[in-house]
């Protein structure tokens, strides 16, 4: 690799060398040190690289030798500067453009807004565009500190504005204000949303009408809307109750279980263009149980062509059916997890919960276990209402 | 022919390499592709199947097909090629 670039950068000529004392040629070559490479003999001639120093140096051993010199081939860059002189225009033209490169790439060719939600793209880039960041100006003579400025003290939505030059493009970048839901302050009774017995009772504002121990149902109020002077106020407070959820969860004895036995029918149709022709059709008379599967195979349409052909294929597949007898005890526990899953989506996620109770209730049927799942929680039960004058 | 014997016992007795002290030509071969020779004496003949090389022994004649020399320098010559035989003409 070394030796391909300095090969390069020193220049690099192919020879041709005809006459009677080639090997001569090559032998008084060597003595002086030179360096030869890709030797090649075809026919009567005698093909030799050597670097372009060297060249100059053959002269010697060409009149010992006595063989002719020509020049077949040359490589390197003292060769490419010498062709770049006589194609003037060439180098010119590539000054010019990397010139042209060099300036144009000081100027602004995009601009890319980033960062809005709920502002439009338009206003920033008016904006921005009056104040003198606009496609075709030079990077230099926009003041981006104070476009920024600009930019927050004028649209009040904006937190924070940045904007820099990457290459021709410049990115605007812009952070929106999160603008806090502003808070309900209507008066308003605090009810409950549950029933249940209160454990917790903390009254920051408005008259409490509950105390500890007490059963309230849903809907009840728990802290009055009224304030010290007899004005309407939004209660506030945490309110603490133990709520009680129950559920069932069932499961038999004996469950039915379905299998593949291997034996397969097909049916075939076919769709030709909206109409369905039966070409098998399917006796399952001797099938006591089966699962159905159909199977479309349409042909590729061809430019747009409104020639619809499908195939349709049922699969009707045999069933066996088998009957497990479950324990007592795994078909309590499948009943439990029946009646816990029901329970789950009732109870909110901040409950904690104080006391979970299962019951095995009878039934008439011997085949059937029930089972009542009773879990007590301690969860937070207000919630407002609207303010009611009495 | 003394004077040989005694460099040969010299070089075995202080473990020196035979090249160095007998100034005898190091012939590399790399399968039947290219074949390097150091310490050579310059080119007899060269064509595309035959290549005579002159060295302090005699001549090393190195047949093959489309044979052509890769680097050439004073001290080695790297042939690159199908080698299929080499002979010492001493």
């Amino acid at each position: 690799m070394t030796r391909k670039i300095s090969s390069y950068i020193k220049g690099a000529v192919k020879i041709k060398i005809q006459g009677e004392n080639q090997e001569r040629f090559i032998n008084l070559c060597i003595s002086k040190q030179m360096q030869l490479w890709g030797v090649r003999k075809l026919e009567d001639s005698l093909f030799i690289w050597l670097s372009l120093h060297d060249f100059f140096r053959i002269r010697d051993a060409v009149r010992k030798a006595k063989v002719k010199v020509f020049v077949v081939e040359s490589y390197g860059f003292p060769f490419f500067l010498k062709r770049l002189k006589r194609r003037k225009i060439l180098l010119y033209g590539a000054i010019v453009f990397f010139i042209a490169i060099y300036v144009l790439s000081g100027y602004i060719w995009f601009i890319d807004i980033v960062g809005v939600k709920n502002i439009p793209k338009e206003k920033i880039n008016m904006m921005i565009e009056s104040s003198g960041l606009c496609v075709g100006v030079r990077q230099e003579k926009v003041d981006t500190k104070k476009l920024e400025k600009e930019i927050l003290l004028s649209v009040p939505e904006v937190a924070w504005v940045g904007i820099h030059f990457t290459g021709t493009r410049a990115v605007v970048e812009i952070v929106e204000k999160v603008i806090a839901p502003s808070e309900d302050k209507s008066p308003g009774d605090f009810i409950a949303g549950k029933s249940g017995t209160i454990t917790e009772c903390i009254t920051i504002l408005g008259e409490s009408k509950v105390k500890i121990g007490d059963k309230v149902q849903a809907g009840d109020i728990l802290l009055k809307g009224i304030g010290k002077n007899n004005e309407a106020v939004r209660a506030k407070g945490i309110v603490k109750a133990h709520v009680q959820y129950e559920s069932f969860g069932e499961s038999l004895l004996e469950e039915q279980v379905y299998s593949l036995t291997g034996n397969r029918k097909f049916g075939v149709k076919i769709n030709f263009c909206g109409q369905i022709i039966d070409l098998n059709q399917v006796n399952l008379a001797d099938f006591i149980a089966y699962e159905h599967e159909v199977i479309v195979k349409s042909i590729p349409s061809w430019r747009n062509s409104d020639f619809v052909v499908e195939f349709i294929i049922d699969v009707y597949r045999e069933l066996e059916v088998d009957t497990i007898a479950i324990d007592e005890i795994e078909a309590k526990k499948i009943a439990t997890r029946e009646a816990l899953a029901e329970n789950k989506v009732q109870i909110p996620l901040d409950a904690y919960v104080v006391a979970q109770d299962f019951k095995v209730i009878d039934t008439d049927d011997p085949n059937l276990i029930r089972v009542k799942l009773t879990i007590e929680t301690e969860e937070l039960i207000g919630m407002y209402n609207q303010y009611n004058k009495e | 022919m003394r004077r040989r014997s005694r460099l040969v016992r010299l070089a075995k007795a202080l473990e020196l390499p035979d090249d160095i002290v007998l100034d005898l030509p190091r012939i590399t071969m790399l399968g039947n592709q290219q074949l390097l020779i150091e310490n050579h004496r310059g080119i007899i003949e060269y064509t595309s199947s035959c290549i005579r090389i002159n060295l302090n022994q005699g001549c090393l004649c190195v047949r093959g097909e489309k044979l052509t020399l890769g680097h050439l320098q004073k001290e080695q010559i790297l042939i690159e090629g199908m080698v299929v035989e080499l002979k010492y003409d001493t």
